[in-house]
């Protein structure tokens, strides 16, 4: 009999262990998932952020482009027969 | 496995060599046209200096070497305009930007002036005597011009489209840029740089169009190579012109994206 309640003793004890563990899992399981949710969060703010970015509607390479295209073109004349 | 390895790579190495070939087309043909004109330079400074020989001592190898020289120069000369037109045609197929219309009549152009030039070869070819070469030169002068007139009217034509494409592409930079400077508190620098690239852009926009009218007037009778030239030194202006504007852009964008 004392041995029966031992073993249910320790049955139990397990249990309890057990049943921890998964709300301590639980926990650290939201807590992570609490940490995921505010990544979204800081990226929207960081989303938010560059939206709030002034846009000039133009890029800098749109920009550079149309100097590099301006400074490569040459415009050669023709040279008559006696020139 | 080995064949297909080696099908794989006759197929890498030929795509390599077309693309190769095609990428280089346009530049090398205009560096084969500098070095035709340096040649044909050349030839008729040596040209000159036989005449001058035989006007000091009319010995007959004086006038065979006005004859010889005569020839000389006017192969090179035909070899130089027919470097410019393949140059020419090399530089309008790989132009997408120019509209198909343009590109095909330079395309015409050229493959009937690239005949003509074999005729006028035969004609060269066959200069005996000093008054043949003096002759043959003559009518070359005219015939030269005449070879070069129809591509060179429609390659202004090519240029004075791309100008406005490029006048159109900063116009359109200059408003996007005002639209967003407007809206900002502190913008009077930005307004006083978007102001400059407008007048420049405006100004670059007419002188494409004074370079046009230049360019419809490369035709024969006429002065069509100097009409030609007129027509360059406009659109080189408007290039200045659009490269302020470019540059002012660039600093109205700076100080937009400085505001915050």
């Amino acid at each position: 009999m004392k041995k029966q309640i031992i073993i249910t003793g320790f049955i139990l004890a397990a249990g309890l262990i057990l049943a921890g563990a998964g709300c301590g899992g639980q926990n650290a399981e939201q807590g992570t998932g609490q940490k995921e949710e505010q990544a979204p969060v800081n990226q929207v703010e960081n989303g938010e952020t560059t939206t709030d970015k002034i846009n000039p509607g133009v890029t800098k390479e749109e920009l550079n482009k149309l100097k590099s295209d301006l400074e490569e073109t040459e415009y050669d004349d023709l040279n008559a027969l006696t020139k | 496995m080995k064949k297909t390895w080696l099908v794989v790579a006759v197929i890498a190495s030929l795509l390599f060599q077309a693309g190769a070939a095609s990428a280089a087309t346009a530049g090398e043909a205009k560096q084969s046209w500098l070095a035709a004109g340096k040649i044909r330079i050349t030839a008729d400074t040596t040209y000159r200096q036989a005449q001058l020989d035989y006007a000091a001592d009319k010995t007959p190898e004086n006038e065979q070497k006005v004859v010889d020289t005569a020839k000389t120069v006017l192969g090179a000369a035909l070899d130089e305009a027919e470097a410019w037109l393949n140059w020419k045609k090399a530089e309008s197929e790989e132009d997408t930007a120019v509209p198909e219309s343009i590109r095909q009549n330079i395309a015409n152009d050229v493959a009937k002036n690239l005949a003509k030039i074999n005729g006028l070869r035969e004609e060269v070819s066959g200069i005996e005597t000093r008054l043949e070469a003096g002759t043959v030169f003559l009518k070359m002068l005219g015939a030269y011009v005449e070879l070069l007139v129809d591509v060179a009217r429609n390659t202004g034509a090519a240029w004075a489209y791309v100008g406005n494409q490029r006048v159109q592409l900063a116009a359109d930079y200059e408003a996007k840029l005002r639209e967003t400077a407007e809206k900002l508190n502190d913008n009077a620098e930005i307004i006083a740089k978007l102001d400059i690239a407008k007048a420049e852009i405006s100004v670059a926009k007419s002188k494409i169009k004074t370079a046009e009218a230049a360019y419809k007037k490369v035709v024969l009778p006429g002065t069509p190579l100097i009409k030609f030239s007129e027509g360059n030194n406009y659109l080189r202006q408007a290039r200045e012109n659009l490269i302020n504007a470019q540059l002012q852009l660039a600093r109205a964008f700076d100080l937009i994206i400085s505001e915050k």
